[in-house]
């Protein structure tokens, strides 16, 4: 028997709302992907001698936002993968080859991803128009924002195919024995060589910041402009070798002094795996570096009111605008990653989670962990990402606290909009995942 | 440490408990439940009286699952009423009492001791067991108090720190037994407690389940599909299409329910001391 047509069998016997939400985390993910590749797209039609700027500050906003939807497509995809391993253990008992199993996984992965991105494809379409009324240099956007029809497809197929992957990468760590799956021992990376990385790193990109004038003599304006971009990668991959660090030593802090049964249980879930805290705050902690970073330009290029020209004050608008949209798009991918995340804890503890209800102890108080599990490092991280990067220019964000207040409100003010979109989401996710009314006591 | 979950050491018989234990802790009359088109109980009257041990036998689909739920305030029968008697409180009808009240009721006066163990993986052993007490209003350093003292008692000193995936299927079953006693519970409710260990382990558990229980004058009613564990019981109870279709006494009685003297009563227990080696007996 094929894996296609062993799939085709099996498609009955999944959790019709673990398929719904990974389909719904591969839409999302889609969805933000083509938005934000539209706006680049939009940017690149301009040739003036303006263009090389804004070319340069969207292609540092879409580095940024890699890291939020490269994170909401991997726990779309490993909530796929946890779906099926029920499946691929009664794959295996009933005699199925570890080539079928294997293809089964790979089938059963990409056809969620292509519901998923199709109906992702479909939300971006539909919200195109929207996206094109945002103005910049004194224009909507508009049409420009339209990409060809093949190069969303190509992104669709990108997405299925990184699903496709990401399911073999899986099985790798899986066992598919005829006794069942189970987990490979992961080895931990040692926090040192995480700490000696990070260093090298933010000490590689700070001094490739410092020696554009060597860099542009050797390799010329667009070295320059692939070497900022680089060192900017750098400190991104800084933080986030650093960030599960980070959480660990802060979690560990908290779950020695929790009084409260919550703070007890959130700080835990932390300490349990830091790293898949990281995975779900870790946009945060770039929307607060680009917060500051893109706050502070702004302020600074509208200037001091009636001291800035009219083109450095639509410099400034523009970037603000840019940041806010770099925001919206992070702080959503953010969300993105909470909503699935979160519900599929839920759902893989509904039985632990109907054990405590029978204990008397209720659901708003495991969801009360739950949620601050999520809300507390994100708000941590995010308050890390902001202080550090604020520390770093820290003469340009004074002057920029100076020149325009309003304008660090308006981020500082968008941050929290954002903090209070991944708190929704999160308490959205329990609703989500909520067992029907069918679903008892399985053991008591 | 907190008035509401001082409890007597495991094993030891509290003042008055041998008073007590013909009181009766739980009665259930007429109790009809339904699925859909499925009568699961049809017509069940039961009680449990203080001390006692009652264990709830049956063929799958019989209703035993279901009596123990709404017995334990989990679900609510269609007709009939549970009623419930704590000390120094007014009878209570569980099936009348609102949604709030019954948590209420489960989360202070019941215990829980589920077939896989059920702990929270995240949290270590004295943690799972202090959380509910922390959750009724304990201070943490008095419910950790509490909790290592419970581990201990049943043989855990010395793992309070580890985590679920640190532990044997039998360990992590004695903490859910600490953490279904640690409250002072006056019934415990088990479904299948030793369903997922092996026969040494098994007994090793059901020792501890008793002692911590009817050892301490508080009600046990347990379901199992294994006769062995049923006789370790002071009545057996067999459930059949939702209908009690025997009762099985392991005492001659005069057609009350049984007294229940001291745990010295059960012989298969052992000796205390062996058993609970922090024990007061």
């Amino acid at each position: 028997m094929t894996a296609l047509r062993l799939t085709w069998m099996l498609r009955r016997a999944a959790d019709a709302r673990a398929f719904l939400l990974s389909a719904t985390a591969y839409a999302l993910v889609t969805a933000l992907l083509l938005i934000t590749l539209s706006g680049g797209w939009a940017f690149l039609s301009w040739t003036d001698e303006l263009a090389g700027a804004y070319q340069m500050l969207a292609s540092v906003a879409l580095v940024v936002l890699v890291v939020p939807l490269a994170y909401l497509g991997a726990a779309a995809a490993r909530l796929s993968a946890r779906a099926q391993d029920r499946r691929l253990s009664t794959l295996r008992l009933v005699g199925a080859t570890g080539a079928q199993v294997s293809g089964v996984t790979v089938l059963g992965a990409a056809g969620e991803a292509l519901v998923g991105a199709v109906a992702g494809a479909g939300l971006a379409t539909a919200l195109t128009p929207l996206v094109g009324l945002v103005p910049f240099r004194g224009a909507p956007l508009g049409a420009n924002l339209w990409m060809p029809a093949w190069f969303v497809a190509c992104v669709v197929a990108t997405v299925v195919l990184l699903a496709a992957v990401s399911a073999v990468a899986g099985l790798r760590r899986v066992l598919v024995t005829p006794l069942g799956v189970r987990t490979r021992n992961a080895v931990p990376v040692p926090s040192w060589i995480r700490l000696v990385l990070a260093f090298g790193l933010v000490v590689a990109g700070i001094g490739v910041t410092n020696s554009t004038s060597a860099v542009s003599a050797v390799l010329g304006t667009a070295g320059v402009f692939v070497a900022i971009l680089g060192a900017f990668l750098a400190v991104l991959v800084a933080i986030n070798a650093l960030g599960p660090w980070v959480l660990k030593i802060w979690a560990g802090r908290r779950a020695a002094r929790a009084t409260k049964p919550q703070a007890l249980l959130a700080a835990r879930t932390v300490l349990d795996d830091p790293q898949a805290t990281w995975r779900q705050v870790s946009g945060a902690a770039m929307a607060g570096v680009v917060a500051v970073l893109g706050g502070v330009g702004a302020a600074l290029s509208q200037g001091i009111p009636g001291d800035a020209s009219a083109s450095d004050v639509m410099l400034g608008a523009d970037i603000l605008r840019g940041v806010i949209v770099t925001l919206v798009i992070a702080f959503a991918g953010v969300a993105g990653t909470a909503l699935v995340s979160q519900a599929a804890t839920v759902l893989d503890r509904e039985e632990l989670g109907r054990a405590l209800d029978a204990m008397g102890i209720p659901a708003r108080f495991t969801a009360s962990a739950r949620v601050a599990g999520l809300l507390l490092p994100l708000i941590l991280v995010l308050l890390v990402g902001i202080g550090a990067t604020a520390v770093i220019v820290f003469p340009l964000a004074g002057l920029a606290l100076i020149a325009s207040p309003t304008t660090v409100a308006i981020v500082l003010l968008a941050c929290c909009a954002g903090v209070l979109s991944v708190w929704g989401a999160a308490r959205l996710a329990g609703r989500v995942a909520r067992p029907g009314a069918a679903a008892r006591m399985p053991a008591l | 440490m907190t008035e509401s979950f001082m409890t007597p050491a495991p094993g030891s018989l509290p003042a008055g408990a041998t008073e007590r234990a013909s009181e009766v802790r739980l009665r259930a009359t007429g109790l009809l439940k339904s699925f859909g088109a499925t009568r699961a109980l049809d017509g069940v009257d039961v009680g449990v009286k203080a001390g006692e041990a009652l264990a709830i036998m049956g063929p799958s689909g019989s209703g035993k699952s279901t009596l123990l739920l709404t017995l334990a305030g989990i679900e609510r029968p269609d007709a009939g009423s549970v009623l419930y008697r704590a000390d120094g409180r007014p009878e209570v009808d569980v099936a009348a009492l609102p949604d709030r009240e019954r948590s209420r009721l489960r989360r202070g006066d019941f215990g829980f001791v589920f077939q896989q163990g059920l702990l929270i993986p995240e949290l270590t052993a004295e943690e799972n067991v202090a959380l509910p007490l922390m959750v009724t209003g304990a201070v943490r350093p008095a419910a950790l108090a509490t909790a290592r003292e419970w581990l201990g008692r049943l043989g855990l000193a010395g793992m309070e720190g580890r985590r679920l995936g640190e532990l044997s299927g039998g360990q992590a079953q004695r903490v859910a037994i600490a953490r279904a006693q640690a409250g002072g519970s006056t019934v415990t409710f088990a479904d299948e407690p030793t369903g997922a260990l092996d026969s040494a382990t098994s007994r090793e558990v059901m020792d501890l389940l008793l002692e911590s229980t009817v050892g301490r004058g508080a009600a046990l009613v347990l379901v199992t599909h294994d006769p062995q564990v049923a006789a370790r019981c002071d009545r057996t109870l067999t459930l059949r299409d939702g209908k009690i279709e025997s009762q099985f006494f392991r005492t001659p009685t005069t057609g009350e329910l049984p007294v229940i003297p001291a745990p010295t009563r059960h012989p298969s227990l052992g000796t205390p001391g062996r058993i609970l080696r922090g024990g007061a007996l």
